[in-house]
């Protein structure tokens, strides 16, 4: 598989347009490039066995799946080949039938460096319930392209926690496949921080009946971090629910962008889904990009999309700095609130 | 020590002006209600009291205990001894009562210092059995999915908190039942104290039934148009607000 320079995405920070749907799954922005070169780059070298995991060893394969990664990217399936060309920390876990896990949760740690591509498989077997938390860990200047995948088999329950511990100057690229098998129960929250620019491309794959997805994510994006995140929900079997809520603090000159889209497919009638994406604006040079959208092409589904952003409501402020609390903690308690829903949905049995 | 208003004129932020010349003198320990009309300015007398942002003051002035109240910032006119109940609290989801309440007296204690946990949930328990709140409410979000009337207890639970020297209540009978109010009234009366003072906002004579005031006053056009005592009060009830058309 050759990649050449030419399908370098181009730069465009144009604002969303709702008939736009080359924006909604857009090519990842200019800051991508400096990734792309370094993933094209022979100079770069590759860091290598940066990922591990607490997991019993009998819980470990030895080799990921022949087909465990691959064209699940929303809009960069350029950098996923390049990426998987380089994979060079890997991780497969086998969670065991019925399996218990929840209480005692399973920590994957990835070191991030220079350049990191790494290749994180999980297959939850039927009947199983597992927490897992997923760092990923960057130093300065890092850039990691991460490819995941989770596959939850039936009656399985994965609450999986991706932190995303970025270092100012990092970059990251996480293409995730979530894949809900019959009456599996899904949580995940996802978590950026301090990333000079991070993109996520989540794509999850409804193809059972009472399959049960929660896909969150609760961020605060500082002084000149970008945050790009693309989400597909995918319902291709009739009876499954999927809900997505994604809330971002954005201060100073930070951007956050937002395309995200549920896709009923013909035949998955009588699906249960929504997508929101709300914004706190700390600051007037904030910006966010949002574009939720619905694509139903069967009968009898509840479908329901929105997304809202907005400074820090000034009637509640006002309620707060009315009984002597200062501005600045007001402000951080209201900032903290904001995103209190998104931890409360996740910690929910 | 009080509360001294002189000719306030103020008005909405780019709008019209509500108030007209309020003069108004709340000494320590007395009880003073406000009557008058829909749409007269008596909320908006409290919100320019505690510094709302929506209002302008474009003349005279407010001390509270000597000190030029207007240039004081919200948090401040809190902290120097005033509060408010509101006609419509706000809610704020995901910032419980306990928290919110702990800040808030955080905020009065010097830079550092924490309340004693365990001597704050002592006393905020025993004032929402006061005011016979369940005591889950601790952990909800402030007036989050409450009624109106447990948005009124809530701000009372808050006063009896946080111990100010002047309250404005506005209108805080407005969605409160008879028990209710009886038990607001209870808490508000166990609060008189010859160093606190109340001022009360009411378009009733119910709560006035509860809570006996020294003072009354008439609000009609943004201002005060009679001050009188308790039978004042007996008057509007039998006449209404009526005879101020004349008046004006």
């Amino acid at each position: 598989m050759s990649a050449t320079r030419q399908h370098l995405p181009a730069a465009t920070t144009t604002p969303p347009d709702r008939l736009n749907e080359d924006w909604r799954f857009g090519r990842p922005q200019s800051f991508a490039r400096d990734l792309i070169a370094r993933l094209t780059s022979t100079k770069e070298s590759d860091d290598t066995d940066l990922l591990s995991c607490d997991a019993p060893t009998d819980w470990i394969c030895p080799q990921l799946p022949q087909d465990a990664f691959g064209g699940v990217s929303i809009a960069s399936g350029f950098i996923e080949e390049l990426a998987l060309q380089r994979l060079s920390s890997t991780l497969a876990l086998r969670i065991p039938e019925k399996a218990d896990a929840e209480e005692h949760p399973i920590r994957i740690h990835c070191a991030a460096r220079a350049l990191t591509c790494a290749g994180i498989h999980v297959e939850v077997l039927p009947g199983a319930h597992v927490r897992i938390i997923e760092e990923h860990e960057h130093t300065r200047d890092s850039a990691l392209v991460a490819l995941r995948s989770y596959t939850v088999h039936p009656g399985a329950t994965l609450r999986l926690e991706l932190r995303e511990l970025g270092s100012g100057s990092s970059r990251a690229l996480n293409i995730s496949r979530i894949s809900c098998a019959e009456s599996s129960c899904v949580r995940q929250l996802t978590t950026y921080n301090h990333h000079l620019w991070a993109r996520e491309e989540t794509t999850a794959f409804l193809s059972a009946p009472a399959a049960d997805l929660l896909l969150l994510s609760a961020n605060r994006l500082h002084s000149g971090e970008w945050l790009d995140q693309r989400t597909r929900q995918l319902h291709t079997s009739p009876g499954a629910k999927s809900r997505l809520l994604y809330k971002n603090i954005v201060d100073a000159d930070a951007t956050a962008i937002f395309g995200g889209n549920i896709r009923v497919q013909p035949g998955a009638h009588e699906s249960d889904s929504y997508l929101s994406n709300l914004n706190l604006l700390l600051s007037p040079d904030a910006t966010v990009h949002s574009l939720p959208g619905l694509e139903i092409l069967a009968d009898r589904v509840r479908c329901s999309h929105g997304s809202a952003s907005a400074p820090i409501d000034p009637e509640q402020l006002f309620y707060l700095l009315s009984r002597g609390i200062g501005e600045t903690e007001a402000r951080a308690m209201l900032a903290d609130a904001f995103l209190a829903e998104v931890h409360s949905l996740f910690n929910q049995a | 020590m009080s509360l001294i208003i002189r000719n306030l004129h103020a008005r909405v932020k780019d709008g019209a002006e509500i108030l007209r010349g309020v003069d108004l003198e709340l000494p320590a320990g007395e009880v003073h209600a406000v009557m008058g009309p829909n749409g007269s300015g008596k909320s908006t007398l409290s919100k320019v009291l505690c510094g709302h942002p929506d209002y302008e003051v474009t003349e005279g002035s407010a001390e509270l205990d000597g000190q030029d109240l207007f240039a004081m910032s919200v948090d401040e006119r809190s902290r120097a001894g005033l509060f408010l109940a509101f006609q419509y609290p706000a809610e704020v989801p995901g910032v419980s009562n306990a928290n919110f309440l702990r800040a808030a007296m955080k905020a009065r204690l010097p830079q550092g210092e924490e309340p004693d946990a365990v001597a704050f949930y002592k006393q905020l328990r025993a004032r929402m059995q006061q005011l016979g709140m369940d005591a889950k409410m601790t952990a909800r979000s402030v007036n989050e999915g409450f009624s109106g009337g447990e948005k009124k207890r809530n701000d009372v639970l808050q006063m009896l908190m946080l111990e100010p020297k002047y309250a404005i209540l506005d209108e805080t009978d407005s969605g409160l039942d008879v028990d209710a109010l009886r038990i607001v009234s209870d808490g508000v009366n166990a609060m008189r104290a010859p160093f606190r003072s109340f001022l009360i906002i009411t378009h009733y004579k119910r709560l006035l039934d509860y809570i006996t005031p020294d003072v009354v006053h008439i609000f009609s056009s943004g201002r005060i148009v009679r001050t009188g005592g308790r039978d004042l009060v007996d008057y509007i009830e039998e006449h209404g607000f009526d005879f101020l058309k004349n008046e004006q």
